[in-house]
């Protein structure tokens, strides 16, 4: 009785706390299969060529910066794929059009997918 | 068989026991910069340290004419420099380095224990963990020289004496110069990125360090499209933005840290050689 309560909760500890649901990440995968982010980025979880346009979105949550300027937080990181140019005028990422729901879904998705 | 077995069981034993002694013993779990080490270890260490030094420091030949001399422009070039750490005849160092573990020598007793060849050395490649930087990157040859010169003058340099050459120094203060190369060449490169700290925020391959994220990592930058986002990548544009990040884009967290055109074409090379340019049409967005 006590063990599969106590493995439920050390697997619970396990996940971090952005885990999102399998309708998410379904759901953020189609966003950046649409809007074409992995033709110009590496993106976790999503094999592809591994373009090199722009950085790779694997390890974000490690990242200090976003686009080395900004605080990597999960608003600054969603601001960013909204539009880029508000964060940095400079930015040669294009502005996607995503709407602000879209552009935190991915942002979550991207937080919470460390490695390749 | 067995008797190999257990010979090789007692002497790796014992190896393990000393170290776990001389670590213990040592204080060397001890990272903290307030407990000294016991006064056997230190002379172990110093000891070492000692005979490494004279054996670097033989292959070092003196300049011709070398004389230890104070003259206003060295003694500047001392105090700008060093004196932050070492302090002077006279003048203290700077707050933060009187805490430091081990403290920096004072320089009189330098020139009175050490050679002109091992203060070179000392000067030239630094000390490993003591805090010691290298300055083969911040000086010329000569400019070492001449700070050597100075340190090995300083026994016969009366405080006063040293604060007048300071007072009658040229203004502004001469600034040491980095050494200066011909043409690029990617071996330097990795020597050259750990001298300038490059290490200490972006992962690069051929360079040992932590795993940080304060910039990406350099694996794959010589063929990424842009340069920090920001400017397309060719080699004149990477020399420009490792010379002056922020006149390329002032939002960039990488700051200035003063690269000479020479070092940059040097680093830029390398990050070439690491991951070679690509051609890009077939990543272009649809
Ligand atoms: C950031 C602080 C710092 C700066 C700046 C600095 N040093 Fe040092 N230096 C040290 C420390 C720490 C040691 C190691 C002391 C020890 O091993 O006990 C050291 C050791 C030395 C030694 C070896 C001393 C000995 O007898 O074992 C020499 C010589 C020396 N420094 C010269 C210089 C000169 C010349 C400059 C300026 C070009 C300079 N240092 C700048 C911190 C500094
Ligand atoms: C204090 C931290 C820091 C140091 C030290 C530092 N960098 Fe950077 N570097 C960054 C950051 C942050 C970025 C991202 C900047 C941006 O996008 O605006 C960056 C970006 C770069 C880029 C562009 C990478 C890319 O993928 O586009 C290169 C190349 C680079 N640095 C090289 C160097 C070299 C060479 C040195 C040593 C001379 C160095 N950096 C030292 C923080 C640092
Ligand atoms: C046309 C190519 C292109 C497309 C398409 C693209 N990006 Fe980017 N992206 C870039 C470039 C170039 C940068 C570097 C910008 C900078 O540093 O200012 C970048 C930077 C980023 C960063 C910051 C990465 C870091 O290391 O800090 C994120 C996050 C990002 N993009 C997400 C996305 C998402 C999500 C999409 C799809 C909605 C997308 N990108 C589509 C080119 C693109």
């Amino acid at each position: 009785m006590r063990t599969p309560l106590l493995f439920s909760l050390a697997l619970s500890f396990c996940q971090p706390p952005g885990q999102l649901s399998q309708d998410e990440t379904a759901r953020a995968q189609a966003l950046i299969r649409a809007h074409g982010c992995w033709s110009c980025h590496t993106v976790p979880g999503m094999a592809g060529p591994a373009p090199n346009t722009g950085p790779p979105l694997t390890g974000q949550a490690e990242k200090a910066y976003v686009a080395g300027v900004a605080p990597n937080t999960l608003d600054m990181l969603t601001a960013f794929i909204l539009d880029p140019q508000a964060i940095d005028p400079r930015s040669a990422m294009p502005d996607l059009g995503l709407s602000g729901d879209e552009a935190q879904l991915i942002a979550r998705y991207l937080l919470a997918h460390g490695g390749t | 068989m067995r008797r190999w077995l257990g010979a090789f069981l007692v002497s790796t034993g014992s190896i393990a026991a000393a170290g776990a002694g001389v670590l213990l013993l040592g204080e060397f779990y001890n990272l903290s910069a307030v407990r000294q080490h016991p006064a056997w270890v230190y002379g172990a260490i110093a000891l070492g340290r000692d005979a490494v030094i004279a054996l670097d420091s033989s292959g070092i030949d003196l300049p011709d004419g070398f004389t230890p001399i104070a003259t206003p422009q060295n003694a500047a070039m001392f105090q700008d420099n060093c004196a932050r750490c070492h302090g002077a005849p006279g003048l203290p160092p700077e707050d933060f380095a009187l805490a430091m573990l081990p403290v920096p020598t004072n320089p009189v007793d330098m020139a009175m224990n050490r050679s002109p060849e091992q203060i070179y050395r000392f000067v030239s490649e630094g000390l490993k963990m003591s805090g010691m930087p290298a300055w083969q990157q911040r000086m010329t040859e000569d400019e070492m020289w001449d700070v050597t010169a100075l340190v090995e003058a300083l026994p016969d340099l009366s405080p006063a004496e040293y604060q007048a050459l300071l007072a009658s120094a040229p203004q502004p203060r001469p600034e040491p110069a980095a050494p200066t190369s011909l043409d690029a060449d990617p071996d330097r490169a990795p020597l050259l990125m750990q001298q300038y700290a490059c290490r200490s925020c972006h992962i690069i391959p051929g360079l040992v360090g932590r795993k940080v994220h304060v910039g990406p990592s350099l694996e794959r930058a010589g063929s990424r499209r842009y340069i920090a986002g920001v400017l397309p990548n060719t080699p004149e544009n990477m020399i420009r933005w490792i010379m002056d990040p922020q006149k390329v884009d002032p939002l960039s967290a990488m700051p200035n840290l003063d690269v000479s055109r020479d070092v940059a074409a040097d680093m830029a090379a390398y990050l070439f050689r690491l991951s070679p340019p690509e051609l890009h049409e077939r990543d272009e967005a649809p």
